[in-house]
């Protein structure tokens, strides 16, 4: 039986919080953020030891949009573990996507942002999402053929 | 994307949790593979249940997926959409040593002959409703629901 107690393992969560006309919250990176500086990006973060992983999820949207999310459901799932990516920060990196229409408050952007935009799946292709644009792309992709909208998907 | 900040491993841990992999195995027909759990174990004896296995070190999750499934069962599976992220601790205690977070996907199979290891005694290929009704451990029932949701797009 091999050691299967992985070592340097990272969870990082993200979110498209959808609006009722079908539009997704993106919000744009802090200029002074180490790693691509303005790049946009979707609310979440990482998971911190001993959380419920959907509690973290609820944690991190709450944290930079001030929303409260209900119910939420998984869209796309990689693991990093290129050591060249900047992504794989640890041994193996588990990204993943929810998508979420099931969520209520009113949206104030956190420090961590600077700017942000409601938009389509096809609005939302055009942005900078820099190293990020890959597992985003994938993830837009995932959701609208979940939705039964592939013909909509750009590739 | 913020990424966890690993610089302050104190308050922000890097994650050293194990990480299991599940599917919820269809055959053409929509029915769900059920195992039923040998009754000499000691844990869970004689319950249903679907395939979860743990990731190697560097593993990736859906390959993982795919040898769990070839050990466990002799069959061969496509891997489809993430289906539920979860958060577990195995045994009793709530240690960093026994955290898991887990990950269910859909997974579709055409072979109708399983080979059963000794930790399972029998099978059986049932309708979601009756999935429902033979399990009895509520995370298995959640990804069942997970994979309901997904075909009716109840999303």
């Amino acid at each position: 039986m091999p050691n299967r107690h992985l070592t340097d393992t990272v969870l990082v969560q993200k979110c498209f919080l959808v609006r009722e006309d079908g539009k997704i919250l993106t919000v744009k990176g802090s200029l002074s953020d180490e790693i691509w500086p303005g790049a946009w990006e979707f609310p979440g973060g990482g998971y911190e030891y001993g959380e419920d992983t959907s509690d973290s999820l609820r944690r991190e949207v709450m944290e930079e949009t001030n929303l409260t999310l209900n119910s939420f459901y998984p869209v796309y799932m990689t693991n990093v573990t290129d050591p060249d990516s900047w992504l794989a920060q640890a041994d193996t990196t588990l990204v993943i996507c929810y998508a979420s229409r099931d969520w209520t408050g009113d949206f104030k952007l956190s420090a961590e942002h600077i700017d942000f935009l409601w938009e389509s799946p096809q609005e939302l292709l055009k942005h900078d999402f820099a190293g990020d644009a890959g597992f985003f792309h994938a993830s837009l992709h995932s959701y609208l053929k979940l939705r039964g909208d592939s013909s909509q998907v750009i590739q | 994307m913020q990424l966890v900040d690993n610089s302050d491993t104190e308050s922000n841990p890097v994650g050293r949790f194990m990480v299991a992999v599940g599917a919820v195995v269809t055959n053409p027909e929509g029915k769900i593979l059920l195992i039923k759990r040998s009754s000499k174990l000691d844990w869970q004896p004689g319950l249903w249940e679907i395939v979860y296995g743990r990731l190697a070190q560097h593993e990736d999750p859906q390959l993982g997926l795919v040898r769990e499934l070839q050990e466990e069962l002799g069959i061969t599976v496509k891997v489809g959409s993430v289906l539920r992220i979860w958060h577990i601790y195995r045994g009793h205690e709530q240690t960093a040593e026994n955290e898991l977070i887990g990950i269910t996907f859909a997974a579709t199979t055409n072979q109708a002959e399983i080979t059963l290891s000794d930790e399972h005694e029998s099978c059986r290929w049932v309708t979601p409703e009756e999935a429902l009704e033979l399990l009895e451990v509520d995370g298995i029932k959640e990804d069942i629901d997970a994979y309901r949701n997904l075909q009716g797009q109840a999303l």
